[in-house]
């Protein structure tokens, strides 16, 4: 709906998307942002951008601390009653760790450029959050009493024990 | 206190099981029946004939269609009622279960009286010479008491006698006499009415008969008669003359002889104002008259088979004789009983007669005649007659008016069987089938009374169509095992099939007197749909003992076998025997046993080498228990196979003297299924059900109607017996309670109710049993990897029982208790209980729960766990009768069969009423309401999606317009 304008043909809306219009040729967006760093030599270059860059990805990783805390509060505001919302919340705390932490490589690729960036230890603490948040939501299944935790949760069907002898009643 | 209210509304609004009004009759059907006749008497003024009957009811029906105008049960269901017409007050005085009861005409009871005993009593307005003027006083005998009673208030009018040599086995009252004898002997005892209600000393005379006297008798004004005891001849004692009182016996090859070639069994006599009428069975009727202490008889009526009392027609007294009914005619002659002249005859069609009979043999047992004016003024007559078979019809001018079958309120013993397949139909019985357009009108009624846009008469159309459309009454069987054939045995020796979906006959079987089977047992079914399954009929008495195997889908005798033994007892062998695809039920029989202390001889039935085997098969020996001969004691027997034929040897095991009487006994079925044999408490803690089956619950304690002596403390005791090792496993005691005792054990629940004798209420008590074997440990991985962590349990080496229990005051009088049963034990029970109202009372087990926290705040987890603070009376909605706004009359017995739907089960009621309902006791969680809407559901499904292609087409048309704004 962004694009429902009047319509009209000319030159320009030969450009089917103006947002993925390409910059000029030598146009580069990171020099543009950091004019100084092209001046720079290129050792301090490396080393300040490293720590940058290195300092981005633990900002990254820590990043969903607050939404877990958020989330595990709401969660414990909701209590352990078994009722529609809370199961969505309680799913919700167990699915969105899950696929977060099978998706952790996208949110830190290995960066061919920089070699000597740590990747791994970021990831780390990223799986590391959204586990804790994961442990809470496994916490709340129990409080709510849907974890097969104790004996009983396997003996509800247990058979009625076969007996040795019969007496017939003649009443 | 208001969170108190709000929970008890929440809970009755949770066991509600009501229907709502347009539902009644959907899932249900009532008969309302009266019993066998015994006695009729016709209404005076208005269009009703009243009767009572075997079955201790007392009812007036209406001449003209036979329904019911009223009825009233009396005290002792079971036993015909001796009967007083007093024609002065137009009231009927009965005499049943130790009470008197004087009903009005309209079906008022005018006053009750308590009798001294129970025993059977003898009621009979004095008949006292016309100058004597003692009108509306009658004379109630029992066991030599003598009273004599206002027939209008029950006032005394003179005091009570004694007189020992009255409590004889017949007591008739002749011409103002009250004549009293044993059957056999010939002495009998003359006492003189007159002289009880004068207040006098009564004067007994002893006479002596020439020979021994029958039960056959008859008192009128023309003196005493009975047969003689080896129906030879005809004794006549001529009453009221003057000097003695002797006997006169004739024979009857000289007097009727016609009739003394016949079998004395079945003969029977009716004094008549002239003289007596005698009935040999089948073999005719001779109409005597009495003269100078001698009878002559005046005319024979060869064809006859039933006279009726005198009744007045115009000037004439005169009896109604039936003859035949032979070919299609049954005829009514009016008969003179001075002169033997036929006054009236009339011949009636017999087809219609034997069409309501469902093809058993007519024998009339009992005809009453009134007389009426007709339009032209001459005096026509009416009759009522009754056949042995149950049916009562009443003949008027040339038809029948209307007929009853009442075999069905004499219902002894019902077995649920599976109707036919598919294809595979009862013949005569196709069901109607009803047309596309007639559904579809349904449906949309349907829709429209759920939208309320239906006007009244589419309401009632609504109803009709559902009738017309439900599959309920078809004769073969449905998926969900709803649809079921209701065998039913019946005291008139009749087994009658009913379909259940509206309780129509679709075949019966009468059996002729000697034969009539005295139980009925399910015999062999099948896995396959081609065989019909078969149930067995038992005849226990010997001699004449056999069993027999009849067809359940046509009631045709397949084999039959005499017995060459009177069997006691059958007991049935819980695990049937699985020959192909065949299920054959394996019994027990008990043997009659000559001397109390005898070892009982046993023999299996059938008697085959599969069953011997499979009788053998399992792992240790059976028993079998009984109560013992002398009150208060049980016994069990080890039971040994032998071989095919040479019958199962049985050895006293043990033995069990109780201390006091035995107020109840119940065991658990052991056919019952059962899920789980755990509980899990809400703490997650596991509790072992004890579900030994091998239990039997007793209850001892003062015997039922025993006087209380003074402070004497008297108490019911509840006892747990294994009855493999007749060990006592547990028991408790009530102070301050006696009997009677209902009893029931379900699973791992003993109910039963006694009496405090203190408040006068009945007391339910719950007792739930668990395993407290210490130190039972569960191992989560042995039970799902170890096939045989299961180990099986034996009486031998017992598991001491943890007893949880708890009482509830009951604001129900229970006579009988029932528990609901489903196809596999998982749905929540309910315990039926039956009240004094003939009622059946569905209380839902978790009331009875002895668990039940003494206190008003529940916690989350017992909350949780469906627990429901204590009270100490049990609830009462008048919504949970599971027979809901009907009286099932005489309720003599509740039958549960579990469908093949979970939550489902069928009852059937029976007395004197029939009723059958479906049961939910955990409501209809597996299924859709049988009356659904599917038209609704579709109507909705095409709407909403004609409705998304629109809004689409309308969204683009709505786009391409603002676009081109």
């Amino acid at each position: 709906m962004a694009d429902l304008k009047s319509w009209k043909m000319d030159f320009e809306s030969l450009i089917p998307d103006r947002k993925s219009q390409s910059d000029p040729p030598g146009y580069d967006a990171s020099i543009a942002k950091d004019p100084i760093g092209m001046l720079s030599s290129s050792k301090a270059k490396d080393k300040n951008a490293l720590a940058r860059r290195q300092q981005a990805l633990y900002a990254k990783a820590t990043a969903p601390i607050k939404q877990v805390g958020m989330m595990c509060f709401m969660a414990w505001m909701f209590g352990n009653s078994i009722q529609i919302f809370s199961i969505f919340m309680t799913f919700n705390l167990i699915s969105a760790p899950v696929s977060a932490i099978m998706s952790s490589g996208e949110v830190f690729p290995r960066d061919e450029e920089w070699k000597q960036l740590d990747t791994l230890t970021p990831r780390a603490l990223y799986c590391l959050v959204n586990l804790g948040q994961l442990i809470f939501g496994l916490y709340k299944l129990s409080a709510m009493r849907l974890l097969p935790s104790s004996p009983s949760d396997f003996i509800s069907t247990m058979p009625v024990p076969p007996v040795l002898e019969h007496a017939y009643p003649a009443l | 206190m208001h969170v108190q209210i709000f929970l008890a509304i929440a809970v009755f609004a949770l066991v509600a099981a009501a229907r709502f009004e347009d539902q009644a009759g959907a899932y249900d059907w009532y008969k309302q029946h009266i019993g066998i006749v015994s006695s009729a008497q016709f209404h005076p003024s208005k269009p009703r004939v009243c009767v009572t009957t075997e079955q201790s009811v007392v009812a007036c029906l209406n001449l003209r269609d036979g329904s019911i105008a009223w009825r009233k049960p009396l005290q002792a269901l079971g036993a015909a009622p001796s009967v007083a017409y007093v024609e002065s007050l137009n009231s009927l005085v009965t005499a049943s279960g130790g009470y008197l009861h004087a009903f009005d005409l309209e079906g008022g009871l005018k006053w009750q009286r308590k009798l001294p005993t129970q025993t059977a009593a003898l009621v009979a307005e004095v008949q006292g010479k016309a100058t004597e003027k003692v009108s509306g006083a009658i004379l109630a005998v029992q066991a030599g008491a003598v009273q004599v009673l206002d027939a209008a208030d029950a006032s005394q009018l003179s005091k009570p006698h004694q007189l020992k040599g009255l409590a004889k086995d017949n007591v008739v009252t002749a011409n103002g006499y009250l004549v009293a004898y044993n059957t056999g002997s010939k002495s009998v005892l003359l006492a003189s009415a007159a002289s009880f209600v004068a207040g006098d000393a009564a004067a007994e005379v002893a006479v002596e008969a020439p020979l021994g006297l029958s039960a056959s008798a008859a008192g009128g004004p023309a003196g005493f008669a009975a047969i003689s005891d080896d129906g030879s001849s005809l004794c006549v004692l001529q009453l009221g003359g003057t000097g003695d009182a002797a006997f006169s016996c004739q024979r009857l090859d000289a007097l009727v002889p016609d009739l003394s070639a016949t079998s004395p069994l079945g003969r029977k006599l009716i004094a008549t104002s002239a003289g007596f009428v005698l009935v040999g069975g089948d073999a005719g009727a001779a109409v005597l008259a009495a003269g100078d202490g001698q009878l002559k008889l005046l005319r024979f009526f060869a064809a006859a088979t039933a006279a009726s009392a005198e009744a007045t027609v115009g000037d004439d007294a005169a009896v109604g004789l039936v003859e035949g009914p032979s070919g299609d005619k049954l005829r009514l002659l009016v008969v003179s009983v001075s002169s033997g002249e036929v006054l009236q005859e009339e011949d009636f069609p017999a087809a219609a007669l034997r069409r309501a009979a469902h093809g058993a043999p007519l024998q009339p047992s009992l005809v009453a005649l009134g007389a009426f004016r007709k339009k032209d003024k001459s005096w026509g007559v009416r009759a009522l007659v009754v056949f042995r078979c149950g049916l009562t019809a009443l003949l008027q001018q040339g038809v029948v008016v209307w007929s009853r079958d009442e075999s069905l309120a004499t219902i002894g013993q019902t077995l649920f069987v599976d109707l036919p397949a598919n294809g595979t139909a009862l013949k005569g019985d196709a069901g109607a089938k009803a047309d596309i357009n007639t559904r579809i009108r349904y449906q949309v009624l349907g829709a429209k009374v759920q939208l309320k846009l239906n006007t009244p008469a589419e309401a009632a159309e609504l109803l009709e169509l559902r009738g017309l459309l439900s599959d309920k009454n078809t004769p073969t069987r449905d998926v969900n095992g709803f649809r079921k054939l209701l065998l039913a045995l019946t005291g008139t020796g009749a087994l009658t099939a009913l379909h259940n979906g509206d309780g129509r006959v679709l075949w019966s079987r009468t059996f002729p007197p000697d034969a009539v089977p005295m139980r009925l047992l399910q015999w062999r079914s099948y896995h396959d749909i081609t065989h019909a399954p078969e149930v067995l009929l038992l005849r226990e008495a010997h001699p004449g003992a056999y069993v027999a195997a009849i067809n359940a889908h046509t009631g045709e005798e397949l084999w039959k076998q005499p017995l060459p033994h009177g069997v006691s007892r059958v007991v049935p062998v819980p695990a049937p025997l699985i020959e192909g695809s065949a299920v054959q039920s394996v019994y027990l029989l008990v043997d009659h046993t000559p001397a109390p202390g005898a070892v009982p001889v046993v023999t299996l039935l059938p008697d085959t080498q599969a069953s011997q085997a499979h009788f053998a098969s399992s792992q240790r020996s059976p028993y079998l228990f009984w109560e013992g001969s002398q009150p208060g004691t049980l016994q069990g027997f080890s039971l040994e196979a032998g071989a095919a034929g040479a019958g199962i040897a049985a050895r006293l095991a043990w033995q069990v003297a109780l201390p006091d009487s035995v107020l109840a006994l119940a065991t658990r079925d052991p056919t019952e299924p059962i899920q789980s044999s755990v509980k899990v408490l809400s703490d997650r803690t596991i509790k072992y059900k004890y579900l030994n089956p091998n239990l039997l619950f007793v209850a001892t304690g003062l015997a039922n109607g025993a006087a209380l002596d003074g402070d004497d403390s008297t108490a019911v005791t509840a006892h747990l017996v294994d009855t493999v090792t007749g060990r006592v496993l547990y028991s408790q005691s009530h102070a301050g309670a006696r009997g009677p005792v209902t009893a029931v054990v379900s699973e791992n629940l003993v109910l039963y109710h006694f009496r405090d004798v203190e408040s006068g209420r009945f007391v339910a008590c719950a007792m739930e049993l668990y395993d407290a074997t210490p130190g039972r440990e569960f191992s989560v991985l042995d039970y799902l990897f170890n096939p045989n962590s299961t180990q099986p349990v034996s009486s031998l080496t017992p598991t001491p029982i943890e007893a949880v229990s708890q009482s509830y005051f009951s604001r129900i009088v229970p006579t009988g208790l029932a528990v609901t049963r489903t196809e596999q034990g998982i749905t929540a029970k309910q315990l039926l209980v039956i009240t004094n109202t003939d009622q059946v009372y569905a209380l839902d087990r978790r009331w009875v729960d002895p668990r039940r926290p003494k206190k008003q705040k529940l916690t989350q987890d017992e909350m949780e766990e469906g627990l429901t603070p204590y009270q100490d009376t049990l609830p009462f909605s008048p919504l949970s009768f599971a027979t809901l706004d009907k009286q099932v009359l005489g309720l003599r017995g509740v039958a549960v069969e579990p469908t093949r739907l979970e939550s489902t089960c069928l009852m059937f009621v029976h007395g004197v009423d029939l009723f059958y309902t479906r049961l939910a006791p955990a409501k209809g969680f597996d299924s859709l309401e049988d009356d659904f809407n599917y038209a609704l559901l579709i109507a909705a499904l095409v709407a909403l999606s004609v409705g998304a292609v629109v809004m689409n087409y309308m969204t683009k048309q709505a786009q391409l317009a603002w676009k081109w704004k």
